[in-house]
């Protein structure tokens, strides 16, 4: 579990480097889950490494969890991933005052696109049509929109705008919404 | 790593140690100048044995030694110039250059597009805050009472939107227009008439007719020769503002089909025409009597022709408004 230790030598023990990607999948799965907490303060050291496989492993469980309810829209995922992130991208770079880079913006959003794939999984047992189905992605939306303009607030140190950024990141998870209920 | 060296029996020698990139000891046990045919070594390079070694994949020096064999086999005499760079030196210099041929790369192509999109004039129409928002499409709902319309303004411009009410942003224009969007896509799924193509329909309607109404009023100052402090920018934010009332109206339209439409159309089409003159009045018509202190632009010229801009720039709002959200009302439903 410790990496490529192809030879035992002493020497070479003193320089290997642990890169054990069972540990670093947990870490990164963890570290999702806590700054996923919409109660919980941050501070903007969280997004000095930009990192994008979390979002695309987001992004191809949604498209599984949508496969099992028998809706095949991988195209329609990438497609509303990409112009939402460019959308978004274009909007913090005009209201930041400090410089965004495509990798945060793209880090982020796929990072709180998790209570949506977990909105799907639920989709696949129960059908969220109804009162209940109505209540839940509302939730699930809100969740999504303020975590990702929180993360983004703090990151881009812009102040009292908080909801100003959560607006237009709620109508892009209303969109992924729509398309896993309808 | 010298003690690897010296255990393996001194058979490998790492040329990119940068302890061992003395002159004397780099060339000769590698020779990348030479034809790299077996036959062509020269006769000095004990350090070698002929073989192919794999060096040790975790060390303490930079991981050139992994990239580059430690004895050239026959098939690589055309990859001098890539041993050439793996010399930490060339590769440090090479990475600084390539780095500072980026940086100025960007600026050179930040300059170019801001000839064309002028982003930072952008920039200010989206300086705002919750604060602002809030209060703007509060005042666009309610504009009667609002008492003060003047703009502030700075040496070279006006205030910013965050500190000024009365001026206008891009947010709220930009925000309403993909809100229509999605408002209307979802208004036509209730009434079973929605295709994905039916959003990019309602999404190059809104915007050609936008631009239109913009391309009219331009023409129109040109035409007329009236000389105001409004830019191109200021046009295209109030002309986005009616968004706002088209979204309002349809969301009304949902839970009161016809009737809830009509009215939410016209109370948001008198509110709009009231905030737009009270706004414009202050931007297209000289002020009072006062001599033009601070506005070099305004001439007490042409009145009647202000007023006539100033009363056609608004009263073409109502009709945009009921010409892009009239078919997206449904039917109401019939009593049996």
């Amino acid at each position: 579990m410790l990496g490529h230790l192809e030879l035992a030598d002493v020497e070479r023990k003193r320089y290997r480097l642990p890169s054990c990607k069972h540990i670093a999948c947990l870490i990164v799965f963890l570290q999702t889950l806590a700054v996923l907490n919409p109660f919980r303060t941050t501070d903007a050291s969280i997004l000095q490494d930009t990192d994008l496989a979390g979002p695309l492993v987001f992004c191809l469980a949604l498209g599984a969890f949508l496969l099992l309810s028998g809706k095949v829209h991988f195209g329609y995922i990438y497609g509303i991933g990409v112009m939402g992130c460019l959308g978004i991208y274009a909007l913090l770079s005009l209201m930041a005052v400090s410089a965004v880079t495509l990798g945060t913006v793209v880090s982020v959003l796929g990072y709180c696109l998790l209570p949506m794939v977990i909105l799907s999984g639920i989709n696949v047992v129960l059908s969220l049509q109804g009162l209940t189905g109505f209540v839940l992605t509302g939730l699930a939306i809100a969740w999504c929109s303020l975590s990702a303009s929180k993360l983004f607030v703090t990151a881009l140190f812009m102040d009292h705008q908080q909801p100003l950024v959560a607006y237009p990141c709620a109508l892009l998870y209303g969109v992924f919404a729509l398309i896993t209920i309808f | 790593m010298n003690l690897v060296a010296a255990q393996k029996g001194s058979r490998k020698k790492r040329v990119s140690d940068t302890a061992a990139m003395s002159a004397p000891a780099y060339p000769p046990p590698y020779n990348p100048y030479a034809s790299a045919v077996p036959g062509n070594m020269p006769p000095n390079m004990n350090m070698y044995d002929g073989r192919y070694v794999l060096p040790p994949p975790y060390t303490a020096s930079p991981d050139y030694s992994r990239i580059h064999p430690s004895f050239p086999p026959a098939d690589q005499g055309f990859s001098i110039p890539s041993q050439f760079l793996n010399e930490p030196l060339v590769a440090n210099v090479a990475m600084q250059y390539g780095q500072a041929l980026v940086g100025s790369g960007k600026q050179l192509v930040g300059q170019e597009l801001e000839k064309y999109v002028p982003f930072s004039r952008i920039k200010y129409y989206f300086a705002v805050d919750t604060r602002y928002v809030t209060k703007k499409l509060g005042l666009l709902f309610f504009p009667f009472t609002h008492s003060d319309w003047s703009l502030r303004y700075e040496q070279d411009g006006p205030v910013q939107p965050r500190y000024e009410i009365n001026a206008p942003d891009l947010y709220i224009p930009t925000m309403a227009y993909v809100t229509y969007v999605l408002v209307a896509g979802l208004v036509l799924g209730m009434q079973d008439r929605f295709t994905p193509e039916v959003l990019s329909i309602q999404a190059s309607t809104a915007l050609a007719w936008t631009v239109f109404e913009i391309i009219v009023e331009l023409i129109t100052m040109y035409i007329t020769n009236i000389q105001t402090n409004l830019k191109t920018l200021d046009l295209i934010a109030y002309g986005g503002y009616k968004y706002v009332g088209i979204i309002f109206a349809v969301l009304l339209s949902i839970l009161f089909h016809k009737t809830g439409y009509f009215i939410g159309l016209i109370y948001c089409s008198m509110s709009l025409i009231f905030f737009l003159v009270r706004t414009l009045k202050v931007q297209i018509l000289p002020i009072g009597t006062s001599p033009s202190h601070h506005d070099p632009y305004m001439h007490n010229s042409g009145n009647k022709r202000r007023m006539y801009l100033l009363l056609f720039v608004a009263g073409i709002q109502p009709f945009l408004m009921w010409w892009l959200s009239f078919h997206l009302i449904s039917p109401p439903v019939p009593k049996s």
